[in-house]
């Protein structure tokens, strides 16, 4: 049985969130989505006929929308806001957007379907043995250090600037998305103080996924007590200032990178071929 | 003239009891120790797995994930700043799923680790957009020497003491975050830690030194388990705000 059900931002519910809007997109961010809920009330599902697996079915003869019917779908009994959204932004840090449809075998694979197909394929990304870095609730520094380390392009990990993932409902709820830009606010002198805001990659409304537009979510906040090392790097350390959902990041992540389009697709109908087929850009 | 005697012989039981203490304390609690004994060609595995939150997708249910193994092998001796190094390389081994590899500069008095490497390996997978192989090069050399701790690869478990090295919080820079202790343990105490493909080679070290060192920051703390015999810590285990996050076994020891 599938894992992994996901707590996800349904339309309207935005407006907790600060501010939206959409951005000139650098060549190694990311990209806007739609959550692809699993309740059947809420549309459009990767299940639904004429959507993503209705097509891979067309062109292969699987039974990839029987699958996720079943697995990511109304027999789960899921509340409305379960989704993709884990996967969505583990495929939005690694993964180029489909940027454009393509017809394979006689069937066209639109941009949704084509970013539905990938969404999919990172499903068991957040399992637990493959990530690159987790931090459970981090302290300001730490998240200051990560945003400076892989988005500032400070040191980073791969070598070059990359985003990642925050999880960024404080508490029992699980909202993903993939962060790609912030700055900081802070005092003169050590302990810093101040407010650290980030930019996110949204998932909130069904035509983004049609989209090549990066529509995007701020968040922001406020801290006290960070301190840096003597290479200038912020440690962990500091406090968040607040108690409510939107106080603090809950969690960030990344997976490692998907070196097959199957290493953490669990719909088994699905297969490798295929998927290149349709996802790969040539 | 009474009192004399009566005052002598409290204060021979007092010094007794101070001795026998403070004896018992030093014996457990050590100021340092010497690094493991490595050479040229020696190679270990370790095998780890990561306590899963579940915390980042709705639905998936808490608990350990499977082992992963990793191969570490000594691959030579460098010189950074005039100081030699041990080039050690880390490789991911049976069902890890990790598409890097790694290097790891340690030096050779003290094991701090002063350079990384991260590699990414050639990919056969039909996949056309895979990471190009590059390496991403770190050094820490310009940081003050203290214990390696990151949060980077949970289930890499690459925590290491500095060796020869005062045990106190060490000042500066972000090592101040960083701090170590030693303590010294009996044989009993290794051995239940350790993996059972171990107990032999660990009998056969039997006599040796064992410690339990700590490596602590203000949200982590490493627990690792040592033999003076061996390459790495037998067993050792992290936990993050006092919860289960990794535990780490020596499985296989043995030299090219």
């Amino acid at each position: 049985m599938n894992k992994s059900l996901c707590k996800c931002v349904l339309v309207g519910a935005l407006v907790l969130t600060i501010s939206g809007g959409c951005w000139a997109q650098p060549a190694w961010a990311v990209w806007s989505c739609w959550y692809w809920p699993w309740h059947d009330n809420y549309n459009p599902n990767l299940f639904d006929s004429g959507e993503a697996m209705y097509r891979y079915d067309l062109y292969t003869g699987a039974y990839s929308q029987w699958w996720e019917y079943n697995y990511h779908g109304p027999p789960q009994y899921p509340a409305p806001w379960w989704g993709h959204c884990h996967a969505w932004a583990a495929a939005a840090v690694w993964e180029p957007q489909p940027e454009y449809s393509k017809s394979v075998g006689g069937i066209t694979f639109r941009i949704r379907d084509r970013k539905g197909l990938m969404v999919e394929t990172y499903n068991a990304c957040a399992d637990g043995d493959s990530y690159e870095f987790l931090v459970d609730n981090p302290t300001p520094g730490t998240f200051w250090k990560y945003l400076r380390k892989e988005i500032g392009g400070i040191n980073p990990m791969h070598g070059e600037k990359m985003g990642f993932v925050g999880e960024l409902y404080y508490g029992d709820e699980v909202w993903n998305y993939p962060i790609y830009k912030y700055s900081v606010t802070l005092s003169s002198s050590s302990p810093y103080s101040g407010t650290i805001k980030i930019w996110v990659a949204s998932d909130g409304k069904p035509s983004y996924a049609n989209s090549t537009t990066l529509y995007y979510k701020t968040y922001a906040y406020k801290f006290k007590g960070v301190r840096k090392n003597s290479r200038g790097d912020p440690v962990s350390s500091g406090t968040w200032i607040g108690t409510g959902p939107y106080s603090r990041p809950d969690a960030i992540w990344r997976p490692y990178y998907a070196t097959t389009w199957m290493q953490y697709a669990d719909n088994t109908e699905l297969s490798e071929g295929y998927l290149n087929d349709i996802l790969s850009d040539e | 003239m009474i009192r004399g005697p009566k005052r002598s012989f409290f204060s021979l039981h007092l010094a007794l009891a101070v001795f026998f203490f403070n004896g018992l304390a030093v014996a457990q609690v050590v100021s340092t120790s010497a690094p493991p004994a490595w050479s040229v060609g020696d190679w270990w595995v370790v095998e780890c797995q990561v306590y899963n939150t579940g915390k980042v997708v709705r639905g998936a249910k808490p608990g350990w994930t499977p082992r992963q193994g990793w191969r570490f092998e000594v691959e030579g001796s460098e010189s950074i700043a005039s100081q030699p190094y041990f080039v050690v390389s880390i490789r991911p081994e049976g069902g890890n799923r990790c598409p890097y590899w790694f290097r790891y500069w340690f030096r050779v008095s003290d094991r701090y680790v002063g350079r990384s490497e991260l590699h990414h390996s050639e990919h056969a997978a039909s996949k056309p957009n895979a990471l190009k192989p590059s390496v991403v090069r770190d050094d820490f050399t310009d940081t003050p020497p203290g214990p390696f701790l990151t949060d980077e690869f949970p289930s890499l478990p690459l925590s290491m003491p500095l060796f020869n090295a005062n045990c106190k919080p060490l000042a500066g820079g972000d090592k101040s975050e960083v701090s170590q202790a030693f303590e010294n343990l009996a044989d009993s105490r290794v051995l239940e830690k350790a993996d059972l493909r171990m107990a032999s080679k660990l009998e056969a070290e039997a006599g040796r030194r064992n410690l339990l060192v700590r490596i602590s920051t203000l949200k982590i703390t490493e627990r690792q388990y040592w033999n003076s015999g061996l390459p790495w810590c037998l067993y050792g285990e992290r936990t993050e705000n006092g919860h289960d996050f990794r535990r780490y076994w020596l499985v296989d020891v043995g030299r090219k």
